[in-house]
């Protein structure tokens, strides 16, 4: 009996040591919120819970991070579900990589592999994307859109919200993608817009994931739909819309309700308030990145969540139940960095975008050439070596001379050229308007057609030379050219230091695709390379 | 005394099997994604990070004046500056490292190592206000690493207000899928932000671009004050009203259209048109795409996917009927091959969009316990084509192809 009590005693220490050590926090370590992996700790509590009294209310963004650098989903032990929220891809379907793909977030080939990892974990995955996929409007966003349609559906998107500038597109492409099928169902959904006719997409979309039931819709704000870009479009002001929806919101009894809104934040949170039937409040309107917390809408439980720009980040929420079944949940932002290998299924969707591309040609894809507003055409800087010999050698042993052929042959994604891409074009050929994607008339067309243009040349900087050109060589004939004329055609191609770092260069360095071309000092440090 | 023995070593026991159980369960072992954690962190910043917040012996990260600037109001395209200043209140040295930035963030070299207790840094971020977005509001950040354990993140936002002395909103104006027999009007509102006159008027206007859109009719009118109102620091405004005029011929179109105004040192004003100029019938199905227009007569393709012959399936597709002979158009079932497998119903007309415009629905069926069969236009078998005849004078026929495959 004595000995029974004994060995009891022994195993009881032993069960006590093991969940002391394991479970209880801060008795080896004292940092309960950081994210430090390398010694045992205590996950985090969740940070917020469910139909609980509301946590501080908290508008504005915390003074200072409180959470610090977290282990991605450290602690994230069994979540129900996850929402990854998404959106604002504003066209960037991948990121350009023209200074190396390392630098830049975002792309929908890691997305999905971002995704895929969620679904690898065991965990049910509720993809959902609050819209504008694009930015511009023409053959070539449509294209785009509809690629970026057919990669959400691969990704098992089950909610897709209309952006803005997604409504801006033909009517008739919105409802090839978006018209609910014969069950019904459609990835998109929307409270305030549809193509044609309103009973073709649905207000809400229910999703059953984990045991439990998602409810989501989605709302434009009324300065988009007030614009009405189509007689095509369905549009409803928020009122409106929202007063249909809510009923459904009712009848159909979620667990969770999920609000999309295409609007400011300041808006978003001004309806978030309104509306307490939804537990979360995913807003278009963050500046930059999403915070790294979640805020709790001010008067009530709603948590809001923001989702960045340019499909950088995802913004996830993991679904956690109790013991008694109450739900909790938890937040994080994930940035779509290179850590995320590409989803070589997404290249493939690539590679037959740029096929596309290469069939549709500039007049399928809408774009008529610009006169450029000195009246004067692009010569090649094969033909500003006339004179300019000593530029011209160091040009053509710089990037800029290798641009064009960085299209055909990239260092990266190397299965995929883009030489028929009018947005790498404009950047990696002469004679084209950077931002505006279109050539000039007499700019690069093709290798075939105007090699002479290749690479970025000397004019994308100095301007066309075609009259200084003519009037070099009238002099050189010792023909009667003006002096005049000769002088100003020289002058109007100057082009001083101060002007190009200021102006110039960041036409095509800009920070979405030459970020390390801000850094402090990095002007000087290119310059370097090209000085002459 | 074996009883003092076994407790230690169970205790000892313990503490191992502990140790393993928890290691495994909550440090990443099973970590499938990259983890951002405080060791990477230190790595990065190349310092040792504390981890003990209540240890006073530490570097405290004090963001003198806020981690928040508001610039107020910003003249478009002008680029302002704010310093911020981070001071180290602490006893031990305070690392920083930059983190996510969406401005222009410019660090002092000190500012990216080491700063000494009592000593600060300046962190300069720089905005141009280049594009006004969703809303004229911006709100850019940029983050900040550092190595004091309450402060791990340190989060700098500037945000202000985007303004231009006159400002057109909407700035693009989008008219799409219009008829190319009928007028059409989008209006946009130029709003003035400076009392220097007493009221915004247009002096001119000029259609840019080598070849102008024709068909454009432009006009202004006052803003009323009840609209100005409604619109934060307005003082005045100009209502826009565009309007194509029919004739224009299908396909896309953009212009850029540039105001002057009476205001003297106003900068241009530019205003985009754009859209599409539809014909008269256009088809709208799930998964169906308009042809490239090299084939006349071909509409588009129409995919229907796989249909399981057990359930069969039923398809809308909708002709939208606009211009002038929107109401006398009527359609008939010319053909459907091949025969027998796809049904063709034509629904009842539907006037819709004010008048503007009238649907006719067109309803597939493919009737369940069809055969197997594949009608995907590649080896494996042609596709199913459905032809219409209609009354509109310049479009006598549509031709649909429809790609799909029974499956049992």
């Amino acid at each position: 009996m004595n000995k029974n009590i004994k060995v009891l005693a022994s195993v009881g220490i032993v069960i006590m040591v093991c969940l002391v050590w394991g479970n209880v926090p801060n008795i080896f370590q004292s940092n309960p919120e950081g994210g430090n992996s390398s010694v045992s700790r205590q996950p985090p509590e969740p940070v917020g819970e469910l139909s609980q009294s509301p946590q501080t209310n908290e508008t504005q963004l915390p003074i200072v991070g409180e959470l610090g650098p977290l282990a991605l989903f450290e602690g994230w032990s069994n979540p129900l579900c996850v929402m990854a929220f998404t959106g604002r891809q504003i066209g960037y379907v991948e990121p350009c990589g023209c200074t190396g793909l390392d630098h830049q977030k975002g792309g929908l080939a890691r997305r999905h592999t971002f995704l895929q990892g969620l679904t690898d974990r065991g965990w049910p995955v509720a993809a959902i994307d609050i819209g504008n996929q694009v930015r511009r409007f023409g053959r070539q966003p449509e294209l785009k859109f509809n690629l970026t349609a057919q990669l959400l559906e691969l990704m098992g998107y089950q909610s897709v919200a209309f952006g803005p500038n997604d409504l801006k597109l033909p009517a008739g492409e919105l409802f090839a993608v978006s018209a609910v099928d014969q069950q019904g169902k459609s990835m998109f959904v929307s409270a305030n817009a549809a193509v044609l006719d309103r009973s073709v997409l649905p207000r809400l979309n229910i999703i059953e994931l984990g045991g439990k039931t998602i409810g989501v819709t989605s709302l434009l704000a009324d300065e988009w739909t007030a614009q009405n870009f189509s007689e095509d479009l369905v549009l409803e002001s928020v009122e409106q819309g929202l007063q249909q929806t809510l009923q459904e919101v009712k009848k159909a009894d979620c667990d969770i309700n999920v609000l999309l809104i295409y609007d400011s934040l300041a808006d978003s949170r001004i309806l978030a308030s309104k509306f307490p039937q939804f537990d979360f409040v995913v807003s278009a309107g963050s500046g930059g990145e999403p915070p790294h917390e979640m805020e709790t809408v001010q008067g009530g439980n709603t948590r809001f969540v923001e989702v960045g720009v340019k499909g950088m980040y995802a913004s996830v929420v993991g679904l956690f139940a109790d013991p008694t079944g109450t739900l909790s949940f938890r937040y994080q932002r994930v940035p779509l960095d290179a850590t995320y290998k590409d989803s070589q299924q997404v290249l493939s969707y690539f590679k037959q975008y740029q096929e596309e591309l290469q069939r549709a040609g500039f007049s399928g894809l809408g774009i008529k050439p610009q006169s450029h507003q000195s009246g004067h055409t692009f010569v090649g800087s094969q033909t500003c070596s006339e004179c300019h010999q000593e530029a011209y050698e160091i040009w053509s042993n710089s990037a800029h001379a290798q641009a064009t052929q960085s299209l055909i042959t990239p260092p990266e994604r190397s299965e995929i050229t883009r030489q028929y891409d009018p947005e790498c074009l404009s950047c990696h050929t002469t004679g084209w308007q950077p931002h505006e994607y279109t050539p000039f008339s007499s700019g690069f067309e093709s290798m075939a057609v105007t090699q002479h243009l290749a690479g970025s040349g000397c004019e994308n900087c100095h301007g066309p030379g075609s009259e200084h050109v003519r009037l070099e060589r009238l002099e050189l004939l010792d023909d009667m050219a003006d002096a005049g004329e000769l002088l100003n055609a020289r002058q109007t191609l100057q082009l001083s230091i101060a002007m190009a770092k200021e102006h110039q260069c960041t036409t095509c360095h800009d920070l979405d695709n030459s970020p390390d071309f801000h850094d402090e000092g990095a002007f000087e440090k290119y310059w370097d390379q090209i000085k002459h | 005394m074996k009883v003092l023995v076994a407790i230690v070593v169970t205790i000892v026991l313990g503490i191992c099997v502990g140790l393993v159980h928890a290691r495994w369960t909550h440090t990443g072992i099973q970590e499938q994604f990259r983890p951002i954690s405080m060791d990477s962190v230190a790595e990065m910043m190349g310092v040792e990070l504390i981890e003990d917040e209540d240890n006073e012996d530490r570097p405290i990260a004090t963001i003198v004046g806020g981690n928040q600037y508001d610039f107020g109001s910003m003249e478009r395209r002008g680029t302002r500056s704010h310093t911020f200043v981070i001071r180290n209140d602490g006893t031990l040295p305070l690392s920083l490292k930059k983190g996510e930035t969406t401005c222009k963030c410019t660090f002092s070299s000190v500012a990216q190592g080491v700063v000494a207790p009592g000593e600060a840094v300046e962190i300069k971020l720089d905005w141009t206000a280049k594009e006004i977005g969703m809303t004229s509001v911006f709100n850019q950040s940029a983050e900040i690493y550092t190595n004091d354990p309450l402060n791990r993140l340190v989060r700098l936002v500037v945000r202000g207000q985007i303004i231009q002395s006159v400002l057109p909103k909407p700035e693009v104006m989008t008219i799409n899928n219009i008829s190319s027999g009928e007028a059409y009007t989008a209006t946009t509102g130029l709003y003035c932000y400076r009392d220097t006159v007493d009221r915004l008027e247009v002096v001119d206007f000029e259609l840019l671009g080598a070849t102008p859109l024709g068909f454009v009719e432009i006009r202004f009118e006052p803003m009323s004050a009840e609209v100005v109102a409604k619109e934060p620091h307005a003082t005045s405004g100009q209502v826009m009203h565009v309007t194509l005029k029919p004739g224009m011929k299908a396909g896309l179109f953009s212009q850029a259209i540039r105001v002057k105004t009476n205001l003297p040192d106003a900068p241009r004003v530019d205003v985009f048109l754009n859209g599409e100029v539809v014909q008269d019938i256009t088809v709208f199905g799930r998964g169906f795409r308009e042809s490239d227009g090299d084939n006349a007569k071909s509409f588009g393709v129409l995919n229907l996917g796989s249909i399981a012959s057990e359930t069969g399936l039923e398809h809308n597709v909708i002709m939208v009927v606009k211009g002038a002979f929107r109401d006398e158009v009527s359609f008939s079932v010319e053909s459907v091959s091949p025969a027998g497998v796809l049904d063709v119903q034509l629904g009842p007309a539907t006037v819709v969009g004010k008048g503007k415009t009238v649907h006719h629905k067109l309803l597939l069926t493919v009737k369940p316990g069809q055969a197997a069969g594949n009608f995907v236009g590649d080896n494996r078998g042609s596709t199913s084509k459905i032809v219409l005849k209609t009354t509109h004078p310049t479009t006598p026929e549509i031709s649909i192809s429809v790609v799909f495959s029974i499956t049992q």
